[in-house]
This record gives structure tokens, C-alpha cells and sequence, in this order.
């Protein structure tokens, strides 16, 4: 027997156990593909069967634990990557006084104390392609007093400086390679700080199906997942660009989701229907004339999303101190390999 | 099954340090000898973003006072031991010249750049050598707590401006506290007299590079390279170089080299008299060997912002990093692994080690101490003498060299040779 071989058996599950312990072939040692295929299809849909069936004994046996007024066994937790995610001592606590002291003397509290309105600017890295053009175009629908500025040949530095002396409170540099958008940088203004995201998985409305036309009402903005020391402030960070006041008529939403250290942005319009449901028939008065009034259709308020448009992710490489400066500058924190050691360690 | 829980860090000596950030906030961190990790004991000041720190410095007698000097531009003397306020200074920010009123104005927008408390001098009473930014160095009494209140000129024994022009980042004073070395950015760096006030030595930039241009100073960090001898300067510029100055010698470095990519923000001289520790912007931290200009290492583990501050413990071989991401971590200056780590919530400005009041329990006798402090040590010879028994069988004819510059004792004497190569830097 090769190594291979018997690293795959090494690695059967238990499904391929049971079936050798039954004496059955497993579909893998069949030769012939279609019969291998079909016969992997069987195994695939007995399984599915077997777990609606689980599902459906559990939910018995707790609909009667709470029926007898006991309490039903607790429901399994399955294990992921965030929830054996390891300790991080940097996590923010809503009761740590010396946090909202550090918040209330940052460079973004006078966005939250409303003493001025966003205005944002956004230009590209030097000679930029169509798809970053693009790309910005749906970045100006979204983001609310965003003005586009040609890069032309300037440096950031000076940019930073022209931005400041119009009363540019943010701005963004997309960064392309190979003509796809690939970097985002974030300055806050007039004292930084200074994120530089990396930029992928972009697709622009037009390739979303279904999408729908965004308003020029003012967003409402949700982040999710923000919960250390560095997320908090990056997550304050994309709430100073935005302003503070959505107006809820417009229905739309702008989300930064924090997954794993991955900030997946989206855009949405939603909407709350009144649709008709059709009322369920209880078996007893099936063909009594009470269940006409029954059989009416009820209406009941469901809620919609339409995505709007673009979608991408991000993933922070580093966070500086004061606006840009490549070559003097300072770093709050800067991504190193040395931290990718394990799986289950995220920063933000 | 994932490896759900933490590494658990290596324990780490009893010390005592004193954090400063930039809420004006003091934290105690302490590790004890018997409870493992170090932890904050005690958390003095209110949070307020005007008193954020600036700089600090520990006098070096028996009862050492801790000066303090604050973003609105007061300096605060200390009792490092019960964090007990004890007196508030201010700090001049323009040059008195006895027959000149037209001159001078008190300029509000000039920052401190560089503190030190002088120790207590035989005629009583401590004093304190204040530097702005501006460049208006000055050295002023310490009043005593009973006496009052008086004028800040009568307390002002001198003052005098370091440059005209240029921006003063950094200051250092000896261990025999009679020079006192400046930089900054526009200013190459300046040794002066402190009981004279006269410069004694200033450097000269190095020379043009292979495109024919000169980069303009900027020094960003500034020690002195053993505690024996003020004549070694070692520098860290903005431009991500570090020079060694033999001010006996020459004005031109006679060691220069560079490290990473970012500025040098921190800079700390180890009691052998030769390895330097070096702390930059992009957060890397490493030890170099100031004979021959070798990198002996990275500390790792936790660096993820830029380093503010790098101290070595005056007798444990620790060395303590802080800085804008908010940790204090101290590492072993030997074998450079991370022996613990503390959040303190806050970007950290500067740390010291409090000498004066070890964490120990007050019942216990004086003999204990030591033992348990040679109990360390000899954990560390231990580990050093299996660095070293790696490094033999693995490279025997590197271990030879090492031993012999080793024995060679280069901290009074730069090596003649080496000096005469480099002096065509």
C-alpha cells in the first residue's frame, strides 16, 4: 500500500467507517465513475435524510421538555475559528472609564460631538485605469459629501496639505495594480491618523444581480464585530466619514462586517411589505364553514434587502500615526508575518 | 484539537516600573516574585489629554525623585515610590540676557523636548536641566517643599540657547552629569558642559553620498554608550541610520549603519559597554554590537507599533520596550525572548524602572533577596551557556571570534585599525 493511500484512509469520516464496518465498498474504491458518482449521490442524500430526521427528534423532545415544564438539554455549539478564538486582553470593556477618556481625546471626537460635517476626498494613485475610475464612481454614490479630485502628478503629502486648507475632514486614496483596484488608503484630517487597507474581492453594482439604484439620502451606518482596542478605533475611523445623521426615508444602510480581521463592506436598501400569508389549516375544522374566515389571506410585515452596491473587503495592513508620511512616519500598529503563527489570533 | 488557549509567556524577575502615555496617566506595573505575571498595581492622575507626558527622567541617588515634564508645559517632580506630587516647575521658553530686555519673549507654543534631574548635589538641593524645543535649554533649582513659593527666576540658575535655528528632539545627560549631549532635526548633535554652559564638541555631517547630496540632520534619539566614558555618542537619525560618535576623535561618525526602513525612535545603552538597543517607527526592536556594527538580534513577540521607549533594567538582564501599541513587554537582553507583556490601555510616551522600592513584602529579610536575584541569574547563565554551546557546535570558527573581541575590551578603546578604515565614511 502507497503513503498516500493510507493517508486517505487515515482521513475517512464516519460515515465511511459505518459503511466499512458494514462491509459495503466505499464510493471511492469504485472504478467506474458514473456508478461512483451515483453512488456517492445516495450516500450524500441518506446523510441529509438522517440529519432533517435528527433535527426533527430534537425539536420534539424539546417541544415536550418544555411541555412537562423541564429543562430542555442544551443545543450543541459548533465549534468555529471565532469562538475558540484566543484571549485577547486588548478587547474593549463598555464600562472602562479610561477608554471612553482615550476616545473622548482622539482625533475623531469632534466628528462625534457633531462640531463639523464629513467631507471627504477621494483621488487615486498616479495614472489610474478605468476599473479604479469605475469603482470610485460607485464610491461617490455611496459615501455622502465625497468630492473626486485627478491625482495628476502631485505627492499625497501635498494633497494632505491641499485637503487640510479646504476643510477636508478624511480622505481616501485607492491604489491600483495591474489596472484593478488593489490598496485603499484612509486619512483622517487634519491629524491622522492614517489606515491602509488592502482591497479585494471588488464587484462594482452593475455585476451584482438584482441590485438596485441608491438615493441621495444620507445612510444609516452599521459596524459589526469591532471589538478590541485597535478594531474600535478603525471602526471609529469609517464612522468619521460618514455623517451623523441618517435619515431612516431613504432605507438605506452601509455595512462594515469585521470578519476574522476581514471588513467586508456592503450597501443596501431595505424595505418593510406587507405581504399576504396564507393562514394555515388545522386539521380538525378542515370542512367545517369557520375555516372560510380562515382561509382568508393574512398580511403580515416582511422585511427586504436589495443590495445596492459595490462590494468589496478589506484587510488592514497598518495603522499610522498622523497623516501620511512613508518615510518619517510612526506606526500605531503595522501587520508583521511573526503575528500570522496562528489561525485563531485577530487583531481587530 | 486547535490550540485554543494562549502560550503562557515565561515568567519574569520582580522589578517595578513606572509607565507615563498620553493621557497624563502614571501606572505602576509590578511583577512579584511569587505571583508570576506582572501586573498594574496602582494608577495615579486623572485622565486629561492636556497633561499627556512628554518626558521623563529619574534622578540616580539613594531617594530618587522622578521629574516629569507635561504637554502644557509643566514639569512635576515625583516620588516614585507613593506617586506623591511634590513640586510643579515651570519651564522657560526664551533666554535671559542680563542687559537685554528687547530681547526674549516667552514663546507658549515652544514644547519641552528633553528632561533631566540632576542628583542631589553636596550644597543641597536637586536641580533641573529643561530643553525646548525652540532650542532655550535651561538649569533650574528644585525649591524645597518648606520654603514656598518662589519666582521661577530666582529659581533659574542658567540658561542658554542651544541653536537658533532647528528643532531640538533630544537630550542626554552622562552619568557624571557635567555634559549633556543635544539633537534634533536641523541640529547634528552637540555636547555641552553643563556646570559652563559652553558647547564643547559638535559633529559634522557626514559626507556627500554617491548622488552628491547631503541629508540634512535629524536626530531622533540620543545615549551615551557606557556609563564610564561620556566620549561614546551613540545617535539614531530620522533616516533610519545609527552613528557611533568618538568625540575624542573626530567629528564624523566613526561607526554609521542602518537599520529597517523607518526612523529610529529609541535608543538604550546596555552596562557591558558595547550592544545598544535599537527601537524604530515600523515597531522593530533589535540589539547591535556598537564594535563592529553586527546586528545580534531581534527581540519578537508582540512589537506591533512604533517604540517610544527602550530601558535596560540597571542590574537584571531585562530590557523594558513601550510605545504606540499600548504594551509594555519586557524581553531578555540575552536571549531576547519575551518574557511578559502588560496592556496598559493607554499610547505609552516613556517607562523607567524604580529602583527604589522593589516589589518585595516588607517582613522579609534582606537576605532573601538576593538569593532569589541569584537564583535568576543563574537561570541565565544557564541559558546563555546553552546559546553559547549551540553556537560552538554549529559554528565553531564564529564562537572563536566572538570570544576573542570579547576579550579585546573595545569599550575604552576603539580599536585602531577599525577606526582608520571608517574614518573614510
Amino acid at each position: 500500500m502507497g503513503k498516500r493511500q493510507r493517508e486517505d484512509d487515515g482521513e475517512e469520516d464516519e460515515g465511511e467507517k459505518e459503511l466499512r464496518k458494514a462491509g459495503a465498498k466505499l464510493p471511492s474504491h469504485i472504478k467506474n465513475k458514473h456508478k461512483r458518482s451515483e453512488a456517492y449521490s445516495k450516500l450524500k442524500h441518506e446523510k441529509i435524510l438522517d440529519k432533517k430526521k435528527r433535527i426533527k427528534a430534537r425539536d420534539l423532545a424539546e417541544k415536550q421538555a418544555l411541555e412537562l415544564g423541564e429543562v430542555p438539554e442544551p443545543r450543541k455549539i459548533p465549534r468555529t475559528i471565532e469562538n475558540t478564538r484566543e484571549i485577547d486582553e486588548t478587547l474593549a470593556q463598555p464600562d472602562d472609564e479610561e477608554l471612553h477618556a482615550d476616545n473622548a481625546a482622539d482625533e475623531f471626537n469632534a466628528h462625534f460631538m457633531r462640531e463639523h460635517v464629513p467631507k471627504l476626498l477621494i483621488t487615486t494613485s498616479q495614472a489610474c485605469c478605468n476599473n479604479t475610475r469605475n469603482f470610485i464612481k460607485e464610491l461617490l454614490t455611496v459615501i455622502p459629501n465625497a468630492h473626486y479630485y485627478k491625482r495628476g502628478s502631485y505627492d499625497l503629502k501635498q494633497i494632505v496639505k491641499y485637503a487640510k486648507n479646504r476643510d477636508f475632514t478624511s480622505m481616501i486614496v485607492v491604489n491600483e495594480d495591474r489596472k484593478y483596484p488593489n490598496g485603499l488608503l484612509v486619512v483622517n484630517l487634519p491629524d491622522g491618523p492614517t489606515a491602509h487597507f488592502k482591497l479585494s474581492s471588488v464587484k462594482l453594482s452593475k455585476k451584482i444581480k438584482g441590485h438596485g439604484r441608491p438615493t441621495r439620502h444620507m445612510p444609516e451606518l452599521i459596524l459589526n464585530n469591532f471589538t478590541t482596542r485597535l478594531g474600535l478605533r478603525v471602526g471609529r475611523m469609517f464612522a468619521s466619514i460618514f455623517p451623523q445623521d441618517p435619515e431612516f426615508r431613504g432605507r438605506r444602510a452601509v455595512t462594515f462586517h469585521n470578519q476574522r480581521d476581514f471588513i467586508f463592506f456592503r450597501h443596501h436598501r431595505y424595505i418593510f411589505e406587507e405581504k399576504e400569508v396564507k393562514g394555515k389549516v388545522s386539521a380538525s375544522s378542515k370542512d367545517s364553514t369557520v375555516d372560510v374566515k380562515k382561509r382568508t389571506p393574512k398580511s403580515a410585515v416582511i422585511a427586504r434587502l436589495q443590495e445596492c452596491g459595490p462590494r468589496f473587503t478589506l484587510k488592514l495592513q497598518s495603522l499610522q500615526h498622523g497623516t501620511f508620511d512613508s518615510k518619517y512616519g510612526e506606526y500605531e500598529w503595522v501587520h508583521k508575518p511573526d503575528m500570522d503563527t496562528s489561525r485563531r489570533r485577530f487583531f481587530l | 484539537m486547535p490550540r485554543t488557549s494562549q502560550v503562557e509567556l515565561t515568567g519574569c524577575p520582580p522589578f517595578r516600573a513606572l509607565c507615563f502615555d498620553n493621557l497624563g496617566l502614571i501606572k505602576v506595573v509590578e511583577a512579584q516574585p511569587d505571583k508570576g505575571a506582572p501586573q498594574v498595581v496602582a494608577r495615579w492622575g486623572h485622565p486629561d489629554s492636556q497633561q499627556a507626558a512628554v518626558c521623563t527622567s529619574l534622578s540616580g541617588d539613594t531617594y530618587p525623585s522622578l521629574a516629569l515634564a507635561r504637554k502644557n508645559g509643566r514639569v512635576e517632580i515625583i516620588d516614585p515610590a507613593s506617586g506623591a506630587h511634590r513640586m510643579e516647575l515651570g519651564v522657560p521658553t526664551k533666554v535671559d540676557i542680563p542687559n537685554d530686555r528687547s530681547r526674549g519673549q516667552e514663546d507658549a507654543s515652544d514644547v519641552v523636548c528633553g528632561l533631566h534631574l540632576f542628583k542631589e548635589s553636596s550644597s543641597g538641593g536637586k536641580s533641573v536641566l529643561t530643553c525646548t524645543e525652540k532650542g532655550v535649554a535651561a538649569i533650574q533649582r528644585v525649591p524645597d517643599q518648606i520654603k514656598g513659593e518662589a519666582t521661577d527666576s530666582e529659581l533659574l540658575i542658567a540658561n542658554w540657547s542651544i541653536s537658533e535655528s532647528g528643532c531640538v528632539l533630544c537630550l542626554r545627560v552622562d552619568t557624571t552629569e557635567q555634559h549633556a549631549a543635544f539633537g534634533g532635526r536641523g541640529l547634528d548633535v552637540n555636547l555641552w558642559d553643563v556646570e559652563k554652559c559652553s558647547r564643547l564638541w559638535t559633529a559634522k555631517s557626514p559626507r556627500r553620498d554617491n548622488l552628491g547630496l547631503i541629508a540634512p540632520p535629524y536626530v531622533t534619539s540620543l545615549t551615551f554608550l557606557s556609563n564610564e566614558d561620556h566620549r561614546k555618542l551613540v545617535v539614531g537619525t530620522g533616516h533610519h541610520q545609527v552613528r557611533l560618535y568618538d568625540v575624542g576623535g573626530q567629528r564624523r561618525p566613526v561607526l554609521a549603519f542602518n537599520f529597517g526602513e523607518s526612523p529610529i525612535r529609541a535608543l538604550a545603552a546596555d552596562a557591558d559597554g558595547y550592544s545598544v538597543y535599537v527601537g524604530t517607527g515600523a515597531g522593530d526592536l533589535a540589539c547591535f554590537d556598537m564594535r563592529t556594527g553586527q546586528n545580534l538580534g531581534a527581540f519578537k513577540g508582540k512589537v506591533a507599533g512604533s517604540i517610544r521607549s527602550v530601558v535596560r533594567h540597571p542590574t537584571l538582564p531585562i530590557i523594558a520596550s513601550c510605545g504606540l501599541d499600548r504594551y509594555l513587554r519586557i524581553h531578555h537582553s540575552k536571549t531576547r525572548q519575551l518574557l511578559a507583556s502588560v496592556f496598559l490601555k493607554q499610547q505609552l510616551v516613556s517607562m523607567v524602572f524604580d529602583m527604589s522600592a522593589l516589589p518585595q513584602e516588607p517582613a522579609k529579610t534582606d537576605a532573601t533577596v538576593p538569593q532569589e536575584k541569584s537564583a535568576f541569574d543563574d537561570g541565565r547563565d544557564d541559558l546563555d551557556n546553552s546559546i553559547l554551546h549551540k553556537v560552538k557546535s554549529s559554528k565553531e570558527r564564529k564562537h572563536t571570534t566572538f570570544t576573542e573581541s570579547k576579550s579585546l575590551g573595545v569599550s575604552k578603546k576603539p580599536r585602531k585599525s577599525k577606526s582608520s578604515e571608517l574614518q573614510d565614511y
